[in-house]
């Protein structure tokens, strides 16, 4: 396949998602369980038990017609009822916040070691990594766009990053650690990944070129310690340090498991807000906890928020990869999506270059198409950097609470 | 309810330790003033460890039975039990 020449073929239908003929009902916040069975009762007429009144988990399997389970502590229902109870209860506006059809969902376990591959929608889609680039660079257009990230600020927030690293060799490189105990320099191999996607040289040493805003400048804060764990204080350390020295574009690729039902946190919705309002763009991954087209799990701490870009995976047919997350929980949902599977960056010295898959991989890609697009509009910063990447997409068939707006698309 | 619907905060992960850190968003129009925010806090019992004064947060830690007192400060918007975070990457080749 040719530079500059990104195939534009969209991936066939995405698979319809298995839905158990129940409906999902979330009530709003502020909504008590004796407000919310009398809404259950009344307005749609169902026959409903407590989750707490069960001795061990409530089977949602045993429900009969016309029955339903209201989930205490989630502020949620499942209930097996006609089509007119559903639009009764979707009615009930204030009281209800959404009623949906029940999918296979797993709330909250991060999978590891396998990894369901994606058949590919078609042989023609198939983008593949070829001797001078990434199949990510080819599927973003950042090969033939004319800008480099120069003068931008990126910062990059994970397990710090190999300075040293030769495809880094004359760049601007701030680093900075807020892991207690440990240096910037990254012994883990995912801060360097995440940098190398997001700026990562035109011409590496040794390897195609993986990186897209190869002219940014990198500053690198340690969020995260070698066993690849970190806490809110270390990383809103990072975000408030990325937001003092003015970084347009502010990637995170880490998060934390939420339920089905939680609400954004607060305190990181307020961040991501007043991040925005400074200038810098927070991006995070939706999480790799789904197994499509059975089971989704719900967009991930703190990408849930709505004022930072929540991200998820497309393998090299553009395909939705099987574990990203989804849209489950109101104001939750993918903004955008970006290359995931297989995707090769550096790594630390000695190793210096490797291959990993992740909604982690798909957020520096994000971010480093943010760069080009920040250094080719220097007005649009914060929400109006965030609403042009939203716009410079290219729309895929994946439904957008999954896919968001689209696959990232460089200025050209 | 539970706590996260009552009071704003996350309890998961909390219940079995007395102490919990903290992660504390000041209100947009106390940002200014974020040092007095910070020592009304610290009277009601945070232990303050950081200030980031440019997203308006107050980093800490406090009893639990102090959570309470905390959210109701002058100026305090959001108080949140603070969260473990990992990698969102499961698959690496090198």
């Amino acid at each position: 396949m040719p530079f500059g020449t990104p195939t534009r073929h969209l991936p066939g239908a995405f698979p319809t998602r298995r839905a158990t003929g129940l409906h999902l009902v979330l009530f709003g916040a502020g909504l008590d369980s004796a407000a919310s069975l009398t809404i259950l009762r009344n307005i749609a007429g169902l026959r409903v038990a407590v989750s707490s009144d069960f001795q061990g988990p409530a089977a949602p399997d045993c429900l009969a017609p016309g029955e339903g389970i209201l989930f205490e502590r989630l502020g949620a229902a499942l209930l097996l009822g006609d089509p007119d109870q559903a639009r009764a209860l979707a009615q009930a506006r204030g009281s209800v916040l959404r009623v949906v059809p029940e999918r296979c969902v797993r709330p909250n376990t991060l999978m590891t070691n396998t990894v369901p591959q994606a058949e590919p929608a078609s042989q023609e889609a198939l983008l593949t990594d070829t001797a001078f680039a990434t199949w990510g660079l080819q599927a973003t257009g950042a090969l033939s766009s004319p800008y480099s990230g120069r003068g931008v600020r990126v910062a990059i927030l994970d397990t710090g990053v190999d300075r040293g690293h030769p495809d880094f060799a004359g760049r601007n490189i701030v680093a900075q650690s807020f892991v207690a105990g440990l240096s910037a320099e990254d012994a883990n191999g995912h801060g360097t990944f995440c940098a190398g996607v997001a700026c990562g040289s035109r011409a590496p040493r040794d390897a195609p070129r993986y990186g897209i805003a190869h002219g940014a400048d990198l500053f690198c804060a340690r969020v995260l310690d070698d066993t690849a764990t970190g806490t809110d204080g270390n990383v809103l350390a990072g975000i408030d340090w990325a937001v003092r020295h003015e970084c347009a574009v502010v990637s995170m690729s880490l998060g934390s498991p939420v339920f089905v039902g939680d609400s954004y946190p607060e305190v990181y919705e307020q961040v991501a807000a007043r991040a925005l309002a400074a200038g810098s763009l927070l991006i995070a991954p939706a999480g790799n906890s789904s197994s499509r087209p059975d089971e989704i799990a719900p967009v991930d701490h703190p990408a849930n928020c709505p004022s930072v870009v929540a991200v998820g995976a497309v393998d090299r047919s553009l395909t939705l990869a099987p574990f990203s997350n989804g849209g489950l929980n109101p104001g939750a949902e993918v903004d955008v999506v970006a290359p995931g599977i297989a995707i090769s960056s550096a790594a630390p010295r000695p190793s210096l270059y490797q291959t990993a898959t992740g909604t982690s991989m798909a957020v520096p890609c994000v971010a480093g198409v943010a760069a080009l697009l920040a250094e080719a509009n220097p007005r649009a910063r914060g929400a109006a950097l965030k609403a042009l990447l939203l716009k410079t997409v290219l729309a895929l068939s994946a439904p957008a609470c999954d896919a968001g707006a689209g696959l990232v698309q460089a200025p050209q | 309810m539970m706590g996260r619907f009552a009071f704003g905060w996350d309890r998961r992960g909390i219940d079995a330790a007395s102490r919990a850190n903290v992660a504390i968003a000041v209100a947009e129009d106390a940002r200014g003033r974020i040092y007095e925010v910070a020592a009304v806090c610290k009277a009601v019992g945070l232990e303050h460890t950081s200030t980031l004064t440019d997203i308006g947060v107050l980093l800490g830690s406090v009893e639990l039975d102090d959570l309470l007192s905390l959210r109701a400060v002058p100026g305090v918007v959001a108080v949140e039990v603070e969260r473990e975070f990992r990698l969102k990457q499961f698959l690496w080749s090198r």
